[in-house]
């Protein structure tokens, strides 16, 4: 009935019991996956070039995770690398483009930050992730929060069970540390 | 000011958010005194709080709806959107040929890339599609337009089930935890509910469908009182082939919008067999739908958590909570929900045939049946038609979905990944020194730890790549050039010039394993074969080879001069152990006209492979990668046939190449590349006066790779040698009065070690414009013709002249003693004599302005100290000056005063006392090391001066990243850099 676990899904499951060679093959090929498909939504230039991070990551986690064997763990660990490596893509093709076309009115990759907008209010992708470095460079863990929630797209309760702390502690951090990135933010584009 | 701890960011953060906005800046100042910092912080951040209301939430989970009101879908015109659950946005959309409402569900893009998934999906649509059901949500079909692709489904107005427990029950708690106890729903109306989606159920199973992600919110309730069943089976066809536990979100298709849009949904309806990723079947859906039951009864979900893990521990070990059902509740369906809430799936229910023939007697069975109670009996019409009234005979599909993933928190906090790309920046005391001849990194052949030169030269660091801390290895001399053997557990290195040596990885004594009589280590490699090819810039032999353990080198090439080639350098094994690579220098031209060679050590036959490169190191992804130009380069090879098999691509661009050419980076067996990026180079330096006190006063000479700064003794210069960018070492002069840098030597070799002559006029240095470094003198001010002062086939460096002027006084690498001093008459025969030549190392010899003393650095210690002799007489005595190491020694004008570097940098001094023998008194530190002291094997000399009138010190400041002790260089590690290789360079 079901086929043996594809080599991703073999991969995340042995890291997940511990093997961390099967990390080290593992990241590759989720990178990958994820800036393939970044490509494609990044061929498809719009003027604002939005992008959506959690769909990147979900397309990724589809076609890289054979769904028959794959533990729930394992989602939770695939989620977590992927947002590591979404902030990644994001911010190497943002700083390839601005080194491009240095100086052209540069249109800065914006995320789609609000839930509903119509017209969605980015933020630039470049900037946040400065902001982000400097947010983990004092506060390791709460930058790490902001990560999982923003590039990988986990839920307070999710990031929650990634990091072993209630929702409600999730959700307060989360409110601190964006007010905290949004300072860094306002004051770094004074400079 | 360190930042404030994040208990205090949040804590007042929060109370302030709490409290009315005038109100906050009181309450920040009350609780910030003395804390400026932090109440401005917080400040600042409730102002960008309050200011951008929406800005940096969350990205949502659904996609942005691609549809709007008016879009048509063939005969499909969107009305408006539903909902959005993980898995695609829902919309009204108005059947314009049948003239009914459906909602069209857009699938995500996954569907429209994947041709193999897609046709999977419309498979099991179609089986899907062939289950009639009245109690099943149908699928009309799907469409085709706009680049999506979409299924219409049937729209099913009402709540859902879980809208109407909770609207009887009160709200649950997150995640479904156990909300407030409240009613469940009637006891026969649960029944009657639970009826339909069994009569669903089995439906769906005879035709071997399975649900997968039964519970409340995939359940409706029509207004006629009809059960629907949504969404079913479409989990599985997110999912793909095969019947496991599928991880998506389940769909929500609700028109009061979903429960929580999260990514994994919820645990609560999850089977055990699912919630351990093991085969799933109708017996999952039997689990589900007795949680669903159960749920209906009792107002409050059968297994449920503060977080996910909670439940999940719950659904793996935790009894159902059978108190909580209602005293009314038949025994027999107590016993049914025991049965389908088994935990074992071969003990569960098997057919929910069973179960509806449960739920069929329990409701058609007069009151009685039902488990005696305190309260007073209350008849309670269970006749068959009132159920047939309530609720239409429905057959329930219930095959659960498998749950979404959720996570359960046995592993504390997830590993933070090695992504491929990051810089390490090691701490002050550990930093990078970049020596200038040498690669200052090396990687042990599996990739975990990295060896790199640091602490201004003076000790090995060994880091292990997953942590913050290194271990310094010291006892090692001057160490550069580290290599590993291919256990990973001796580090070869040269020490200085004088010898190579080995050293364990774990510390230990260091091993001399051959003598390189003051050339300059030009790289070294060890082999599978336990032995060690080297190579120094030595031009009179190539590679030279010893065994590993030590031992006399046996020569294994020589430079064909007459063929153009110079030297014979920095030479790599192959994994096999049978041939090395090497670079062959051209006599004529810059490194960019240098080449990639093979020689097979069997048959000793040299083949060219790459013509303008350099470093090459063979990659165990196929390929070579070398330096050319100030980049790296790959290029395929084949180990077998020892050939280039493609075109060279650049693969690094950034990489600093140190004087020699010597691109600073080093790859491990298993891919991991490490290199030191530029903006690292040490093109920054510049001059500075300090006093004693440490007050510094810029000298506005322009940054640049200044080594050796002499003052003349008019005071009115400034020697400099000054390195740029291209490798090239030149004497250069500052005007201290015009404040003007002009250009002394022109030459494309190396010209360094300026030294004044006492009036002023002229400048004596070596080059090597003419051979092996030897010794030239020049007029100061640029007239007249160069003077060469001696021919020598070793390398001399002038370092001192005696105030008489009569003789000057300079290194020299010996061969069989290393370096010595050596004195040069300056009139007369001009015949050069040794003055101290020892087999250890001496340099950096200082006339003292009375003409009576020597001081000079020598390492027959086991480490660089300073002594002093008398001079010219050397021969009479010896006394130490320095405590626990010191180079460079410098005399004050007035005699009266001797300074040197300690180790750290740090500058000494000791007084002088008057007699006609020497003493003197203990070392004081005037400065503290944070200025440049040089590095490595390639500049050990002075690299500082004295004012003639001794209150000020001229010393170089350190330039941007590389030198700087204060600003530590960070470190590229690129891992599993084979994969980027393969992909920018491949092999056919």
């Amino acid at each position: 009935m079901s086929s043996p676990p594809g080599d991703v899904t073999r991969l995340l499951l042995a890291w997940s019991n511990g093997d961390r060679d099967a990390l080290e093959d593992l990241v590759p090929v989720v990178y990958g996956e994820l800036r393939h498909i970044a490509v494609r939504y990044f061929h498809h230039e719009r003027p604002d070039q939005t992008l959506q991070a959690t769909a990147l990551v979900h397309e990724a986690y589809f076609k890289l995770i054979d769904q028959n064997h794959a533990r729930w763990q394992n989602r939770a660990q695939f989620f977590g690398v992927a947002a590591q490596l979404m902030r990644r893509i994001l911010v190497d093709h943002a700083r390839a483009r601005v080194a491009a076309k240095r100086g052209g009115g540069m249109t800065p990759i914006t995320l789609i930050d609000v839930a509903g907008a119509s017209s969605p209010r980015g933020v630039d992708v470049i900037a946040l992730d400065d902001a982000l470095t400097r947010l983990t460079s004092l506060y390791p863990e709460q930058g790490r929060l902001v990560e999982l929630r923003y590039f990988g797209g986990l839920t307070i309760e999710e990031t929650g069970e990634a990091m072993s702390i209630s929702p409600a502690t999730v959700k307060r951090q989360w409110m601190v540390a964006r007010a905290w990135l949004l300072r860094d933010l306002k004051s770094e584009a004074n400079v | 000011m360190s930042a404030p701890s994040w208990a205090d960011l949040e804590a007042l953060f929060h109370e302030a958010l709490a409290r009315r906005p005038a109100e906050r800046a009181a309450l920040l100042a009350e609780r910030c005194t003395g804390r400026p910092d932090l109440q401005a912080e917080v400040d600042a951040m409730l102002r960008a709080h309050d200011g951008a209301a929406s800005a940096l939430e969350v990205p949502p989970v659904a996609p942005q709806p691609r549809l709007k009101a008016g879009v048509r879908l063939g005969p499909y015109e969107v009305l408006a959107a539903l909902g959005a659950g993980g898995m695609g946005e829902v919309y009204r959309a108005r059947d314009t040929k049948l003239g009914r409402d459906v909602a069209i569900k857009v699938l995500p893009t996954i569907f429209t890339s994947d041709r193999e998934r897609l046709a999977r999906f419309e498979r099991e649509a179609r089986m899907l599609a062939a289950l009639n059901h009245p109690h099943i949500g149908a699928i009309y079909g799907f469409e085709e337009s706009h680049g999506l692709r979409a299924l219409v489904l049937e729209l099913v107005e009402g709540p859902t089930l879980a809208d109407r427990i909770a609207r009887r029950a009160g709200p649950l708690g997150p995640a479904g935890a156990p909300g407030p106890k409240g009613p469940g729903l009637h006891v026969d109306e649960a029944l009657g509910i639970a009826t339909q989606i069994a009569d669903a159920l089995e439906a769906a199973h005879d035709k071997g469908i399975i649900h997968r992600d039964l519970k409340p919110a995939n359940i409706k309730i029509t207004p006629a009182g009809v059960v629907k069943v949504l969404d079913f089976g479409l989990a599985k066809i997110y999912a793909g082939d095969g019947a496991g536990p599928d991880l998506s979100q389940s769909p929500t298709v609700t028109a009061g919008g979903t429960r929580d849009g999260m990514i994994l949904g919820t645990a609560a309806y999850m089977s055990p067999e699912q919630a351990r990723a093991q085969a799933v079947d109708k017996r999952s859906d039997i689990w589900a739908f007795g949680c669903v039951l159960y749920e209906m009864l009792t107002g409050r979900t059968a297994f449920g958590g503060e977080t996910i893990s909670d439940t999940i521990a719950a659904i793996l070990d935790r009894q159902v909570n059978w108190g909580a059902l209602p005293e009314t509740t038949p025994s027999s369906i107590r016993r049914l929900l025991q049965r389908c809430l088994e935990k074992d799936p071969k003990r569960r229910l098997h057919d929910i045939a069973d179960a509806r023939i449960e739920l069929d007697e329990a409701l058609t069975t007069p009151s009685p049946e039902t488990a005696p109670v305190a309260s007073p009996t209350i008849v309670r019409p269970t006749s068959q038609s009132r159920r047939i009234a309530a609720f239409a005979t429905v057959a329930l599909v219930a095959a659960s979905l498998a749950a979404i993933a959720v996570w359960l928190a046995t592993r504390p906090i997830l590993p933070l990944p090695r992504v491929s790309r990051f810089t390490i920046t090691p701490s002050s005391e550990a930093a990078l020194t970049i020596s200038g001849t040498d690669r200052d990194l090396a990687i042990t052949p599996d990739g975990t730890r990295i060896v790199y030169v640091g602490a201004n030269g003076s000790a090995l660091f060994v880091r292990a790549l997953d942590q913050i801390e290194a271990t310094r290895l010291t006892g090692l001399g001057a160490p550069h050039g580290p290599f590993l053997s291919p256990d990973g557990q001796w580090i070869g290195f040269t020490d200085g010039t004088t010898a190579l040596k080995k050293v364990a990885l774990n510390g230990g004594p260091a091993v001399t394993l051959a003598r390189t009589d003051g050339a300059g280590p030009r790289g070294a490699t060890w082999g599978p074969d336990d032995t060690v090819v080297f190579a120094t810039n030595n031009t009179a032999t190539g590679l030279q080879q010893i065994p590993a353990a030590g031992g006399e080198p046996t020569v294994l090439t020589r430079p064909n001069r007459a063929g153009g080639e110079a030297d014979h350098l920095w030479p790599e094994f192959l994994p096999d152990g049978e041939a090395v690579l090497f670079t062959i220098t051209p006599t004529i031209g810059t490194l960019d006209a240098a080449s990639v060679a093979i020689l097979d050590l069997r048959t000793g036959i040299q083949t060219v492979l790459i013509r303008g490169g350099s470093h090459a190191h063979y990659m165990r992804s196929g390929h070579l990668v070398y330096g050319a130009a100030g980049t790296l380069r790959a290029i395929p090879f084949d180990l077998a046939n020892r050939a280039v098999i493609g075109p060279a691509v650049p693969v690094v661009r950034e990489v600093v190449t140190t004087p020699t050419g010597t691109p600073d980076a080093v790859v491990a067996n298993d891919g991991t590349l490490v290199y030191v990026p530029v903006g690292a180079a040490a093109d920054g330096r510049t001059l500075v006066w300090v006093d004693r006190q440490g007050r510094e006063e810029p000298i506005t000479a322009p940054p640049r790779a200044y080594a050796y700064p002499r003052l003349a003794p008019d005071g009115t210069r400034l020697a400099l040698t000054i390195t740029d960018q291209e490798g090239d070492v030149d004497i250069w002069l500052w005007d201290l009065v015009r404040a003007m840098l002009t250009r002394v030597t022109f030459d494309p070799g190396v010209d360094t070690y300026p030294v004044w002559t006492p009036d002023s006029r002229r400048l004596l240095f070596s080059s090597d414009r003419a051979g092996a470094r030897s010794l030239f003198g020049q007029a100061a001010d640029g007239t007249g013709a160069i003077e060469r002062l001696t021919e020598s086939r070793n390398i001399q460096n002038p370092t001192a002249i005696s105030p008489d002027s009569a003789r000057l006084v300079f290194t020299e690498n010996v061969p069989g003693t290393g370096e010595d001093v050596m004195t040069l008459p300056l009139s007369g025969n001009r015949r050069a004599a040794p003055l101290i030549q020892t087999p250890f190392v001496e340099r950096n010899a200082e006339v003292s302005p009375d003409g009576h003393w020597l001081a000079y650095q020598a390492n027959d210690s086991g480490q660089f100290e300073i002594y002093v002799r008398p001079f010219p007489d050397v021969t009479t005595g010896r006394w130490q000056v320095s405590t626990g190491g010191g180079t460079r020694p410098l005399w004050a004008r007035n005699g009266q005063e001797l300074f040197y570097l300690a180790p750290t940098g740090a500058l000494m001094r000791v007084g002088v006392e008057r007699g006609n023998t020497w003493a003197a008194t203990p070392p004081v530190t005037l400065l503290e090391g944070r200025y440049y002291a040089g590095a490595g094997g390639l500049i050990v000399g002075r690299t500082y001066d004295v004012s003639p009138d001794g209150r000020r010190f001229l010393m170089i400041k350190p330039g941007g990243g590389t030198d700087s002790t204060a600003a530590p260089t960070g470190l590229v590690v690129v891992q599993n850099w084979f994969e980027e290789l393969k992909r920018l360079v491949p092999r056919n």
